[in-house]
Order: structure tokens, then C-alpha cells, then sequence
């Protein structure tokens, strides 16, 4: 079965048409054949015996009388049969009375002991044989005998013969013709289709098409095909995207993660040096106190960087987890305020809050402060020093919380990517952070069973707003039903 | 039945073939005479009586001898041993032709040929076969004459008179036999 496989199509083809057109066409070319060879032979033999028993009728009197010349006359007769070779008469004790021998072909061959009853007929490869015997009013008076040359039945045979192999030929030949035209119709196009396949391998040329020529099944493949391509192409663009992204992150988070360094090695180094030469004390209290000061809030932006990119890890492979309790969302933010005091000062920002009551939910509230020190964070970051305003709420079972500041906003064609990993609206430069943040802020809210969104007009603030279900994630009610991995973060 | 007809024919045949090498050529006068006692059964395979030619389905074929004839032994002793149409055969001298009436078959030797026409003329209309080997016999109107050509022997058929008498003779037999008589039959 190897060799079958190993063939080509169009050899496939050409066999499968040779079987399916030469079989039913031999089978019954084999079967008038031998119906008719044996008809042409039969033809001779009935032929030549009706003439043994036509002329055995006529020597009844001729071996009565022993009339040896009467004989003649009817084996004379029988020169008119075409095959004739040989006749003979004998009389009941087998001695001949009269014989007859055409002229220039050979004599009688020897025959076997015959029975004395009925005809007899031996068809061989050269001769007819037909013993008739003479019977008049049931007395036997003996039998004639009769040679004919097959020669001429031969010849008939063979043209016959030669008349179905043409036939064969012309069928085998069309069964060829036919092979080559399905090659043309099928192997053509697979192979244009393999051509082009081939330039997507060798070239990593995506934006090749195939030609589609028809409607048929192979139509349908090179439309697949077509498709395949768009696909690949578009996944191999985003793919590419993905590491564009990727390594313009891993510039700024190592640019990120160096920039506290500086600062706090030349922090680290004037120390040093002051505790070599002993003048550590010198400086006074106030000065020492500021210098560690600026050492802590380096570090407390290293550990920020640090614990962002681990929560983007966890929240990428799924492991971020929820410690749910009940909480108060007003008293999470007056405590983030409280944190941001200083920075608010430093900007000249002032963050007014409007709360009527507590909105206490089940939650995780070292995740939730996360939250929302990213949202306040930003506001003081692009509120460009106007003032702040959040609210909070509570209605149907859903608490909320908006964050607005009136500085650079967002265009509306950044606003759907703000919230992916690695994306900010603004440049890099002059903004600096890994963009982590707002995904970050999104992964979490979603794991709640919230959702965020934020409202803004370029130039014209941003507002952030968030929705949570009091009764925590629904997937983690408190009827306790197996903890369900939150839906992914994007 | 054809079995028994052959064993019958056998032995016949046997003698038969032994004259013809030998006593043909010899000639000698018992062997001419057995020769022609077995034509005479032999011309009776291929001529057909008519149905009422015999008084009853048992009556023997009666082979009637005008005169004197060398034939006589061959054909008594023929009469034992074989049947002519199915019939025991009966073997009768005529004193004259008178006594034709009741014979299926004339012999009419040479010496009796020239009653021929008394013969004919009590036979005419009759299913009664004449033969003969005087020359010349069945142009006068018997219906078969006997005869030598070189070695073998052969015979005349007079036609016109079988018709007249009823018997139906084979076209085998007028094949073999040189037709006389002038009128032959469509």
C-alpha cells in the first residue's frame, strides 16, 4: 500500500479511471467476445454439419448398391462448401466407397475409433471433423465423413480480436485524456495553492492571496486558505505589538526602578561619609531626620514599583486573592487622603470629600486602598494642581465612588486602552510610572464583581468611577460556595 | 427395431462385400445371380407400396419368379432370413403371367421377357413392381432393367410407369438408376 501512497495524484487518478473504465469495459468486451467466438464456431460446425447430413441423407442409396460413382457425384457436390478439405464415404465395415480431396491442401488427418451411432464432431486447432452417419429406413448403411479447414474461422477470430483491443486502446487512451484533464482541474490549483503556501514559509509573506478561480470545493479551500492568512497576519501584527510593548515597558521600569537609586545611593553615601569622618552628629537632628526621610520615601517608591509588578503577575496568572471583611469604603478614603496630605500640600491640591454616610460592603480593604490611592494618586499626578472632588454612595445594593479633577483629561480614542497593562494616555517622559496603575486598579474591581469606567474630555479633567456589590464578588457570597478564580483582568 | 434390422443386414452385407471384390471380377454366373437377388431386396428399401397394395397388415411380400431364373436359391434362401417391409417374404413360381395377381414383385427373367406385355397388361394399375435384366426391358415398360456397365451394375428406371402403378420410388434410388421412358417426374 506504501507504493500506492508514494503515487501522484494525477497517477491516483489515471488508475482509478483505468480500473473504473477498463474493468466494466474488459468484462463485457470479454464476454461478447467469447459469446461470439464461440458463435463464429458453432456457425462452422452447424454449418459444415448440415451439409454431412444433408448429403448422408442422399448416399443411403449410393453405399446400398455400392455405386461408387453415384458416390462421387455427391461427394462432388459438397466441393462447394468453402472449407471443404476432405470428404470420404465408407460403407458399414468402415472401407471407403469414395473419397474427395480438394486440391492443394492437405489430406485427412487420422481420426480415433469413432461409435457406430450418432454424429460425431471434433473441432481442433486446424481442422473440423464431422462424422455423419447414413441411416436410411433405420438400417445403417455407414457415414461420411467431412474435414474443414478452420483457417479461415481462425482468420475471423483473429480480426474480431484485433477489433476489441482497438477498442480497448481507444478506451484505454480516453481513460488517459480524461486523467490529464482532472489533473489540469484538481493538481493545477493545489499545487498553485501548495506556491502559495510555499512563499508564506519560505518569505514570511503574509499579505499573499490565493487566487480563487472557482465555487467548488477548491473554491472553498483556497477561501479557507485566504482566511488563514488574514488570521495569522493579524495575530502576528498583535504579536509583534505585544513585544513593542513589552520591551518599551522594560525600558521604563528599569529607567523607574533606577531612578530612586540615585538619589538614595548619593542619600546613603553623604551618610557614610559623615560617619567616617565622625561628623554624623554634627549635622543636627533636623537635617538627619530629612535625609532618612528622603531615603524611606525612596524606598517606599522601590516597594511600590516591586509589589505593582508582582500584583500584575499574580493577576496575569490568576493567583490574586481577596481577603473579604466587612468595611467601611468612607473610612478607606479619609485614611488615603490622610496619606496624600503632604503630597496634596506639596501640589497645591485640595482634595474635597462628600459623603453623607458609611457605605460598609464586603470587601478587601488593603486591596480597595490600592485602588483608590491609584485613583487619587493620578488625580493629584494630572490634575495639574486644581482641585479634587470625590464623592461616594450608596444605592441598590451598589456602593459607588467618583474621582474628578480637572486637569489634562483623556482624548476619547485613548480612553478603552488606559485601563490594559503597560498603557498610558500620556508620554513617558514627561510623566514617568510603569502605567501599571489603572490596570491594576480595573483587575481588582473586577475581581470585586465591579466594574470601572472613567468619563473625560481632552483637556477638560477626568472622572473615574467606580461600582461595587455590597454583598462582595457574587462568585464568593457568603453562603459559602467554592471560591471561583475572579474573570480575567482583560 | 433398427438394431434388429441391422443384425438382420449384417451377414448380407458381409457376403455382399465379398462378391464384389472377387466375384465381380470373375463374373461367374452363381455370383451374377446373388448379386442381383440382393438388388432386388435392396431396390425394395427405397420404393414405398401404397396403403392397401397388401390384403392384410400379416400378409408376406410376395417376390413372384416368371420362369426359371438362377435367382431362385439366393432368394429362398434370402426368404428365411430376412423381411421386406416389415413382411416375412414368400418366394412363388408363375407359370405364366396369368398368376401375377397377389405379387408385390415381378422377376422377369430373359427368357420370359418376351411375355413382357402380357405381364403389363395384368399389372397395369397395379402396385406391382417388374423388374427385369433383359436390355432394353424398361423402355418397353418394366419398371426397373438390370444391367452391366464395365464392372459394375446398374440399373434403368422407367418413371412414367412407376407413376401409372402407385409405388412412390425414392429420389435416392432415381438418382442412382439412369431414368427411361420418356416422361420424368416433376
Amino acid at each position: 500500500m506504501r507504493s500506492w501512497e508514494a503515487l501522484s495524484l494525477r497517477s491516483k487518478l489515471t488508475v482509478l479511471l483505468f480500473i473504473g473504465l477498463l474493468v466494466p469495459m474488459g468484462t463485457g468486451l470479454g464476454i461478447v467476445a467469447a459469446r461470439d467466438i464461440r458463435a463464429f464456431r458453432e456457425d462452422l460446425i452447424s454449418t459444415t454439419s448440415l451439409a454431412a447430413a444433408v448429403a448422408g441423407e442422399y448416399s443411403a442409396a449410393a453405399l446400398a448398391f455400392q455405386d461408387e460413382v453415384a458416390a462421387l457425384q455427391t461427394l462432388a457436390r459438397l466441393a462447394s462448401l468453402p472449407e471443404l478439405e476432405f470428404a470420404e464415404l465408407q460403407d458399414a465395415r468402415s472401407r471407403p466407397l469414395a473419397s474427395y480431396q480438394r486440391p492443394g491442401v492437405p489430406g485427412a488427418i487420422p481420426l480415433p475409433a469413432l461409435p457406430a451411432e450418432g454424429r460425431w464432431v471434433r473441432l481442433d486447432a486446424d481442422h473440423l471433423n464431422v462424422v455423419q452417419p447414413v441411416i436410411h429406413g433405420g438400417v445403417r448403411y455407414g457415414s461420411l465423413r467431412l474435414q474443414a479447414s478452420t483457417v479461415a474461422l481462425q482468420a475471423r477470430i483473429n480480426a474480431y480480436l484485433l477489433g476489441i483491443l482497438l477498442v480497448a486502446v481507444g478506451v484505454a487512451g480516453l481513460s488517459l485524456g480524461l486523467a490529464f484533464l482532472l489533473q489540469r482541474l484538481i493538481t493545477w490549483r493545489i499545487l498553485a495553492l501548495a506556491e502559495v503556501a510555499r512563499v508564506v514559509a519560505e518569505k514570511g509573506d503574509y499579505s499573499v492571496r490565493v487566487r480563487k478561480t472557482s465555487d467548488d470545493e477548491l473554491g472553498f479551500l483556497a477561501d479557507t486558505f485566504n482566511t488563514m492568512l488574514v488570521e495569522v497576519e493579524r495575530r502576528q501584527r498583535e504579536a509583534q505589538e505585544a513585544i513593542r510593548v513589552r520591551e518599551e515597558f522594560l525600558s521604563v521600569a528599569s529607567h523607574e526602578l533606577r531612578t530612586p537609586l540615585t538619589p538614595l545611593k548619593l542619600e546613603v553615601q553623604s551618610l557614610t561619609r559623615a560617619a567616617a569622618r565622625g561628623t554624623l552628629s554634627d549635622q543636627g537632628t533636623g537635617l538627619l531626620q530629612r535625609d532618612l526621610g528622603l531615603i524611606s520615601k525612596q524606598l517606599r517608591r522601590l516597594e511600590t514599583l516591586i509589589y505593582n509588578l508582582l500584583d500584575v503577575s499574580r493577576i496575569t496568572s490568576g493567583k490574586l486573592q481577596l481577603d473579604l471583611e466587612e468595611v467601611d469604603l468612607v473610612a478607606l478614603l479619609r485614611e488615603a487622603v490622610q496619606r496624600l496630605s503632604e503630597e496634596c500640600r506639596a501640589a497645591g491640591t485640595v482634595i474635597s470629600l462628600e459623603v453623607e454616610q458609611p457605605v460598609v460592603g464586603r470587601w478587601d480593604p488593603a486591596r480597595l486602598d490600592q485602588v483608590l490611592s491609584n485613583l487619587l494618586g493620578n488625580a493629584l499626578k494630572y490634575g495639574a494642581g486644581r482641585p479634587i472632588e470625590v464623592e461616594v454612595g450608596q444605592r441598590q445594593g451598589t456602593a459607588w465612588l467618583s474621582v474628578r479633577d480637572h486637569g489634562v483629561g483623556i482624548a476619547e480614542e485613548d480612553q478603552a486602552r488606559i485601563f490594559d497593562r503597560f498603557e498610558r494616555a500620556v508620554s513617558v517622559r514627561h510623566y514617568g510610572g510603569l502605567g501599571l496603575g489603572l490596570y491594576i486598579a480595573q483587575s481588582i474591581v473586577l475581581s470585586h464583581g465591579g466594574h470601572i469606567r472613567v468619563e473625560s474630555q481632552q483637556g477638560a479633567g477626568a472622572t473615574f468611577i467606580i461600582e461595587l456589590p455590597v454583598e462582595g464578588p457574587p462568585w464568593e457570597s457568603p453562603g459559602g460556595l467554592e471560591p471561583a478564580a475572579p474573570p480575567p483582568a482583560h | 427395431m433398427r438394431s434388429q434390422s441391422m443384425r438382420r443386414f449384417i451377414p448380407a452385407l458381409a457376403a455382399f462385400g465379398l462378391l464384389q471384390g472377387v466375384a465381380w471380377a470373375q463374373a461367374s454366373a452363381p455370383a451374377e445371380a446373388e448379386l442381383k437377388a440382393e438388388f432386388l431386396e435392396r431396390f425394395t428399401r427405397f420404393i414405398d407400396w401404397p396403403e392397401g397394395g397388401f390384403k392384410s397388415p400379416e400378409s408376406p411380400f410376395a417376390l413372384c419368379l416368371l420362369g426359371q431364373t438362377p435367382l431362385e436359391p439366393y432368394l429362398t434362401r434370402m426368404a428365411r432370413t430376412r423381411r421386406i417391409k416389415d413382411r416375412s417374404i414368400q418366394v412363388r413360381m408363375l407359370q405364366g403371367p396369368g398368376e401375377v395377381e397377389g405379387c408385390a414383385m415381378v422377376w422377369i427373367p430373359p427368357e420370359a421377357s418376351d411375355s413382357l406385355a402380357q405381364v403389363l397388361e395384368r399389372t397395369a394399375g397395379k402396385a406391382i413392381l417388374t423388374v427385369g435384366d433383359t436390355a432394353g426391358l424398361a423402355e418397353r415398360g418394366a419398371h426397373i432393367s438390370m444391367k452391366r456397365e464395365g464392372t459394375r451394375l446398374t440399373f434403368d428406371i422407367n418413371v412414367a410407369q412407376a407413376k401409372r402403378s402407385g409405388l412412390r420410388f425414392s429420389s435416392q434410388l432415381l438418382q442412382l438408376g439412369h431414368v427411361v421412358g420418356g416422361e420424368v417426374p416433376p
